[in-house]
């Protein structure tokens, strides 16, 4: 640096700095009170702390990939360096990946939210509500103020409208203890909650046929999945997007002699390692289960001591009644409502009693008592002769000999079972699968051994909090289902919403299916507050922002919907940068501006231990010391054990409860019903493409979108498009596209992929608003759902595609000095 | 000892101009505003003041906090260390210096050690209570890499005349 006392430089910096001085005075900065940031006294400043500490301490990943790995963090001079896979309790269950590595680049990332910000043109007697979104500005403000204007506007709202009014809002963005903390406020404030309507479609048609199911049913835990002998993965790219257990024991399986079938209209790296793939027609899933029923049946493979066992295969349904013959309609005791079989060698009407052997004829039509009765496998065999493997293959466009194969491994050659993802739920009728796939591995005896599988992940281990939830004095929550949102933001109905506090949750902006229609829907909401760790644009949205600290700066207990068997614990690594707080002292400080002083404990850990205390299973202090422990609960060990929980304790072939879909679909058996899949939907002339968004590896549903490292890789969102639909549409590979329907468009780089099934088009799911160079995939879906399992239907959706307009603005991803963070990386056609 | 524009007996006064640019860095209020319109500041034209603390403040957050990605980022490690990371190698050697002369991070201040502000606080306090050669040793090996690059952000970004007067009136002020 040169001397500068001379020249006109030195010079010009003496008067600035005399200058600037001369306002010291004024603005209290003399002497010893010229130290602002910086102190002499003895400090315990949080961020010190990063430059001290080195120890290895124990958290938990849990981003509802399901994996809830738990982890190893790495602090090196107080700084988190390395993540690595936790030794597990049951050491069978040590995994990880890449992703939680990549947590290291989430906790330094300047792209953090810092400090409370509210809406620079909100305010409490004139929200503005028009001013939210991608535009908004924010100013910083302090804890105290913004916490106080959601404390004041929770009243405000109560008074005016009613608890009910105020929606907590969460989603499945951070599986610690947070919704149940947030619940406990909830349910003293009297607020409303949310139910899903989202992956609640496939479990609960299964749920009908054996009374297990609302998600995905349950299924073994995941390290008996070895002794499967033939997995049929339908619809789940699970090899990249559960990289946790769920992938691991699969491969398990396949390296102990197990055959991988995959059903997937996409060549998916699942699908390369499959022994068979069924490329089928979207939409056509429950005719192949359908089939495969047919070909069971017609080859005589089916498992007839379990289904006389565990099943009403044998039971007789009343030709009059259309339900099933009871006890009490033949002479006898009017309050018996067992169902009845005819006896393979007397002829006689026996009871079925749940979980026990009846010799019972499973075919044949009979007169009992004068009544006209069919047994129901007869009446499922007589329905399934529409759908033999021929017949389907032509209708979802497979191959009628693949088909039969994998009804045949799946019968034939020992436990086994089906793997099916929450993608055959995100089409409108999804719970009719369900249903069928329910009946078919009853046909094959697949329930209740080791080796039998029926859902692409278990269940994991839940913590029992107790009453936790529902503190003394607590008026309780009120339900809505995501669907019925709009109706109470819009309608008033049932009851008007006015006031949000979200967490853990980027649906209402961005992950929401008709994303401007939320957008407009929230204009009916006085005062949006959302709490997160990164501008998600459902935080863009809010009108107040609460930085909240990253999972591994919070102390913190994971539990619940994980693909292993354990609870875990979280160490705080430090102090959460900048003014970020963990969401407990977000929520005991808002509890408090409520009035509810005493609802937490002001040291997490204590209120922790209360939780925990509620779950015998297991000691806090064992737990916090050895950083996961296996729990053994109702979501460990082999499944469907104990007598089905349906009326007859047994699995139900024939459904006597008639459930009726809005089309007007009677399913007593399972009958397909398509939506917008159907050739002749009335949109699909002029949207012929179906448009569908599957997980990829880069994310868990939004989570990881602005992560550093993974954009590197996964730069941009791209439209996964068959070359044959491409070059129909004058579409080079890698040129921008514009896909529209009648609700909306969205503008990206096209991707030639000749993995994709022609006809269906995919975008990754869970790209940010932001990402995209005009418009977002949740502006081409609906929130149409059915009725009887009402579910987001994110892949009915159809849709078609054209070369972009030529003033698109990509510059983002194409102009040199924007898109500077690629350095270089290929994109487009290149990726 | 090499010879500093900082020497002379008016060293308190020229800390205080590093204390008050400080200042100028976090959040914006009512008496800084007043200040600047009051012409306290010989070096800023006091039209410069006329916009709201609102209106700063906003700015300030759009520029160097959020909610989105600050258009400015305020932290030495993340021009310097290349990561696009917060508290890099760089981050724990300006920590580093203000131990080596007593002093912490005040438990109230929740951001980072290389924001701008503290760099400049620190500044003062050098040529305060040490000497300008200290002074002028902690600008070269910590401001003077990557505060010109942040002002040059700043002066192309802004909105608001304010900050480019601040980051011209800065630039001078470490100007080596």
């Amino acid at each position: 640096m040169p001397m500068s006392e001379q020249d006109g430089a030195g010079v010009s910096r003496r008067s600035v700095l005399l200058s600037a001085g001369a306002a010291a005075g004024m603005l209290g900065l003399g002497g010893h009170s010229a130290l602002q940031s910086l102190t002499r006294d003895e400090t315990d400043a949080a961020v010190e702390g990063l430059f001290d500490e080195t120890q290895v301490l124990n958290t938990a990943c849990a981003p509802n990939c399901r994996g809830k790995c738990p982890l190893n963090v790495h602090v090196r001079d107080g700084q988190i360096k390395f993540v690595e896979p936790q030794m597990t309790d049951d050491e069978r269950y040590r995994r990880g990946c890449l992703l939680g590595q990549s947590h290291v680049q989430r906790v330094y990332s300047p792209k953090r939210l810092k400090y409370p910000m509210v809406r620079a043109d909100w305010e409490p007697d004139a929200p503005n509500p028009g001013g939210r979104g991608e535009d908004a500005q924010f100013e910083q403000v302090s804890w105290d103020e913004a916490l106080q204007y959601v404390a004041d506007e929770m009243r405000r709202v109560r008074s005016e409208y009613g608890p009910e009014s105020v929606f907590f809002h969460t989603g499945s963005g951070d599986n610690g203890m947070g919704t149940t903390i947030f619940g406990r406020l909830a349910s003293m404030f009297g607020g409303t909650q949310q139910s899903w309507s989202i992956d609640s479609n496939v479990g609960v048609g299964f749920n009908r046929i054996t009374g297990h199911g609302f998600f995905l049913p349950p299924t073994n835990e995941s390290a008996d999945w070895v002794n499967a002998n033939t997995i049929i993965v339908w619809g789940s790219d699970l090899f990249k997007s559960q990289f946790q257990n769920d992938a691991s024991k699969v491969l398990d399986a396949i390296e102990s002699g197990a055959k991988l079938v995959v059903v997937d209209p996409v060549y998916t790296t699942t699908a390369s390692k499959a022994d068979l793939w069924l490329p089928i027609e979207p939409g056509k899933d429950t005719h192949l289960a359908l089939a495969m029923i047919h070909d069971v049946l017609a080859e005589g493979t089916y498992d007839d001591a379990f289904l006389r066992e565990r099943t009403t295969a044998g039971a007789l349904v009343r030709g009059d009644t259309d339900e099933m013959l009871r006890m009490r309609d033949l002479e006898g005791d009017a309050d018996d409502d067992r169902v009845v079989g005819i006896h393979a060698e007397t002829g006689e009407p026996v009871p079925l009693e749940p979980d026990t052997y009846a010799a019972v004829e499973l075919f044949g039509e009979y007169e009992v008592d004068g009544i006209q009765a069919t047994t129901g496998l007869s009446l499922l065999e007589e329905h399934v002769a529409d759908y033999s493997p021929e017949t389907v293959a032509s209708v979802a466009d497979l191959d009628p000999a693949d088909i039969k194969t994998a009804a045949r491994w799946l019968a034939t050659r020992g436990p086994g079972g089906i793997a099916p993802s929450y993608a055959l739920g995100r089409y409108k009728y999804g719970h009719v699968f369900g249903q069928t796939y329910a009946i078919l591995l009853a046909l094959t005896g697949d329930y209740g051994k080791s080796g039998t599988i029926h859902a692409q992940h278990p269940s994991g281990t839940t913590l029992n909090s107790g009453e936790y939830g529902s503190p003394d004095g607590a008026p309780g929550t009120q339900s809505l289902s995501m669907h019925e949102v709009p109706a109470a933001l819009e309608d008033g109905e049932p009851f008007p919403i006015k006031a949000i506090y979200g967490m853990e949750s980027n649906m209402l902006a961005n992950q929401f299916p008709n994303r401007q229609r939320w957008h407009d829907l929230l204009e009916n909401v006085d005062m949006f507050a959302m709490a997160d760790f990164h501008r998600t644009p459902t935080v863009q949205h809010a009108d107040i922002i609460l930085p909240a600290a990253h999972w591994f700066e919070r102390e913190d207990i994971t539990d619940a919907w994980g693909s292993h068997p354990h609870i875990s614990h979280r160490t705080k690594a430090h102090e959460p940068l900048w003014d970020a707080r963990d969401d407990y002292h977000i929520i005991a400080e808002l509890a408090d501006k409520l009035g509810y002083d005493d609802l937490f404990l002001d040291d997490k850990r204590a209120e922790l231990r209360k939780i925990a205390s509620n779950d015998d299973r297991f000691d806090f202090d064992e737990l916090r010391r050895k950083g996961n422990v296996r729990v053994e609960d109702e979501a460990a060990g082999i499944k469907y054990t104990d007598p089905f929980p349906t009326d007859t304790g047994r699995i139900e072939l024939y459904d006597e409860d008639h459930p009726v879909e809005d089309d007007g679909t009677v399913l007593d058996l399972p009958r397909p019903i398509e939506d917008r899949t159907a050739a002749d939907h009335d949109l699909a002339d002029e949207y012929p493409l179906l448009f569908m968004q599957k997980h990829s590896k880069w994310r868990i549903h939004s989570q990881w979108a602005d992560n550093a490292m993974i954009r590197k890789f996964n730069a941009e969102p791209t439209l996964d498009i068959h070359p044959s639909d491409a070059q129909d549409r004058g579409i080079d590979d890698g040129d921008y596209v514009r896909v529209y329907n009648d609700r909306g468009e969205v503008v990206v780089r096209a991707s030639y992929n000749e993995g994709m099934r022609p006809g269906l088009i995919n975008i990754d799911q869970g790209w940010w608003t932001d990402d995209y160079v005009h418009g977002s995939h949740q502006d081409l879906t609906h929130m149409e759902v059915n009725d009887l399992a009402p579910t987001f239907a994110f892949y009915d959706v159809r849709a078609d595609v054209e070369p972009a307009p030529k003033d698109i603005d990509t510059s983002k991803y194409t102009a040199p000095e924007s898109a500077d963070w690629l350095e270089g990386y290929p994109n487009g056609g290149d990726n | 000892m090499r010879n500093s524009v900082l020497e002379g007996d008016d060293r308190g006064r020229l800390a205080g101009g590093y204390s008050v640019l400080a200042r100028c860095w976090r959040q914006p209020t009512a008496d800084l505003l007043a200040a600047v319109s009051d012409g306290t500041f010989e070096r800023i034209e006091p039209e410069v003041a006329e916009t709201s603390v609102e209106d700063l403040r906003v700015e300030y957050a759009r520029l160097f906090v959020g909610p989105a990605e600050p258009v400015c980022p305020p932290y030495e490690s993340l021009y310097r260390d290349g990561d696009d990371a917060v508290l890099g190698p760089s981050t724990r050697a300006v920590v580093t210096w203000y131990r080596s002369y007593g002093l912490g991070l005040e438990p109230e201040w929740p951001d980072l050690p290389d924001h701008i502000a503290t760099e400049l606080e620190f500044a003062a306090y050098l040529l305060e209570r040490e000497d300008p050669e200290t002074c002028e040793r902690f600008l070269d090996e910590h401001p003077r890499l990557w505060i010109e690059e942040f002002l040059d952000d700043v002066e192309r970004e802004t909105r608001e005349p304010y900050y480019r007067a601040l980051a011209t009136m800065t630039a001078a002020a470490i100007d080596g």
